[in-house]
């Protein structure tokens, strides 16, 4: 590291020196007139100013939201890199494009988590094409799915969401994981399972109609 | 998809096919042909609207179990400030290839701050002839380094973590103030946190106070309003100066308003100095303003 070593006093300033109380006086017009705390903004307003390209509301919504971005996409995607890479894009895109995001529809938090899962399971169908492409993975190569399942379970924070899942019956559950989790489409999920795509279809669905149920018999339902 | 079984090709209008896939496709499981089936959809039929709605809620609660307790890299953060405050397009400038490490000693770029232009980039137009600068910072307490190779052979030497300068300039349009407005607000309410730390900057003449709020998080709010403008080929340096030893913080601009930067906590003195453009590795001149951090 380049540094050095000075004196901090000893030296005179080498520009000229404003009149403090003129200073002062320009600190207190900046405060006087002041917009809510922008931790305090709630997620239209924040997201306004995002779009003013006020870099500070984009760090807060990433104070906010950054390590359950990440935390989501670390789960589908095994390798830690490209979850990094994947968050910012989230974060990014959220930078260029504020616009997206439509408070009437829903919390920021469900839009960025959305958004982060869809470029994370982009990102598995396209490591996966060029895994296919490299190395002509055969089926025979699919790894247990059960392995799949478990691993995807395992660490789920939320003890209401575990016993969501633990309470579908099999066949749904380990569709709607893997799909999720895994970052499967419904029809490599059928081949997984060997089963044929409109019962896994059908299993997603039906399934995740019925965490829907349990989540709002709960009180953990539907975001306003 | 290269695996389709049973796959209905041409039932492209059929909608309790396209019902069927709801599911499917709240949890991204869906191919483009099948999202494209499904949109269409959705534009015509309230019903299949209404269940996605609810079936996306149960989506995010599988999405919030993944990420509630989760923890992002440190170094996560201001690599995303760097490239915000660095003009970077989220789809042009990330591509698919491995993330450009942060440099372990070489200080990362940040925007310098031209002296009467615009110094709030505008998302999709960063201004054209903003150069760059440095920032970076000093961490001893590297509780949570990164997994990555590149921080872990640096920890060898010195890890040092870099932190983006977030800097507002002097503009008369409401954008720049409000978030002027907004810092000013945050700075006078981190010093009354508990564990907050404030400081003056002074000249030597005392005829000039930068004030410095640093909240318990480490996130310093410097007051540059009272910094003279410079010329455009001269730019505001923050530095600690911890026994003397000047390590920069970020840059501040030609005419700052309010800066915000990350200050370690071991940090208590600092100094600004002037700068050439784009900032200096060390010191060129001697310190303008200089003075140390209390606890409140």
């Amino acid at each position: 590291m380049t540094a050095a070593v000075v004196d901090l006093r000893r030296d005179r300033p080498i520009l000229p020196a404003v009149d403090a109380a003129n200073a002062r006086r320009q600190v207190r017009q900046l405060t006087r007139d002041m917009d809510p705390l922008t931790h305090e903004l709630d997620d239209a307003r924040l997201i306004a100013a995002v779009g003013c390209g006020d870099q500070q509301a984009l760090a807060e919504a990433y104070r906010r939201h950054g390590d359950g971005v990440y935390g989501l996409v670390r789960r589908v995607l095994a390798d830690g890199a490209m979850a990094e890479e994947v968050t910012q894009e989230v974060f990014l895109r959220l930078w260029n494009e504020p616009h997206r995001y439509d408070a009437d529809r829903g919390a920021l938090r469900s839009f960025l988590l959305r958004q982060a899962h869809s470029r994370a399971v982009e990102r598995v169908r396209s490591e996966e094409a060029r895994r296919r492409r490299e190395e002509r993975v055969d089926r025979e190569n699919v790894p247990p799915q059960a392995d799949v399942e478990q691993q995807a379970m395992d660490g789920l924070s939320s003890q209401a969401v575990a016993d969501a899942l633990a309470t579908l019956n099999e066949g749904e559950r380990e569709a709607i994981v893997l799909a999720y989790f895994g970052g499967h489409s419904y029809r490599e999920v059928a081949v997984r399972l060997d089963l044929p795509e409109g019962t896994v279809k059908s299993r997603i669905r039906l399934g995740l109609a019925k965490l829907a149920d349990r989540l709002e018999a709960t009180g953990l339902g539907i975001n306003p | 998809m290269t695996e389709h079984r049973h796959h209905d090709i041409g039932n492209d209008n059929g909608s309790d096919d396209t019902e069927a896939l709801l599911g499917a496709y709240v949890l991204d499981a869906v191919d483009d042909v099948d999202r494209r089936r499904v949109e269409r959809l959705l534009e015509t039929s309230p019903e299949a609207r209404a269940e996605v709605e609810r079936l996306n809620a149960a989506a995010d609660r599988l999405a919030e179990a993944a990420a509630a307790g989760a923890s992002a890299p440190t170094e996560l953060f201001s690599s995303l400030m760097a490239k915000v405050a660095a003009g970077a397009s989220g789809a042009g400038s990330i591509g698919d290839g491995a993330p450009t490490p942060p440099p372990a000693v070489e200080p990362v770029l940040l925007p310098r701050l031209p002296g009467d232009a615009p110094t709030v980039s505008i998302p999709g137009h960063p201004p054209a002839d903003i150069p760059t600068g440095v920032a970076s910072f000093e961490r001893h307490a590297a509780a949570r380094r990164s997994r990555a190779p590149w921080i872990l052979s640096a920890a060898a030497v010195v890890v040092l973590f870099v932190v983006g300068a977030v800097v507002v300039g002097n503009r008369s349009d409401g954008g720049a103030a409000d978030s002027v407005a907004a810092m000013e607000q945050m700075a006078a309410q981190a010093a009354s946190m508990p564990g907050a730390r404030t400081g003056e900057l002074t000249d030597a003449g005392n005829t000039m106070a930068v004030q410095v709020v640093v909240d318990p998080a480490g996130h310093a709010f410097v007051m540059s309003g009272v910094l003279p403008p410079l010329d455009s080929g001269h730019t505001y340096q923050l530095w600690s100066a911890e026994s003397g030893t000047m390590v920069s913080i970020g840059l501040l601009g030609s005419a700052p308003s309010m800066s915000v930067v990350g200050v370690d906590p071991s940090v208590h003195e600092l100094a600004i100095t002037v700068e050439p453009v784009g900032g200096s590795p060390g010191p060129t001149a001697a310190p303008m303003a200089s003075g140390t951090l209390n606890t409140v």
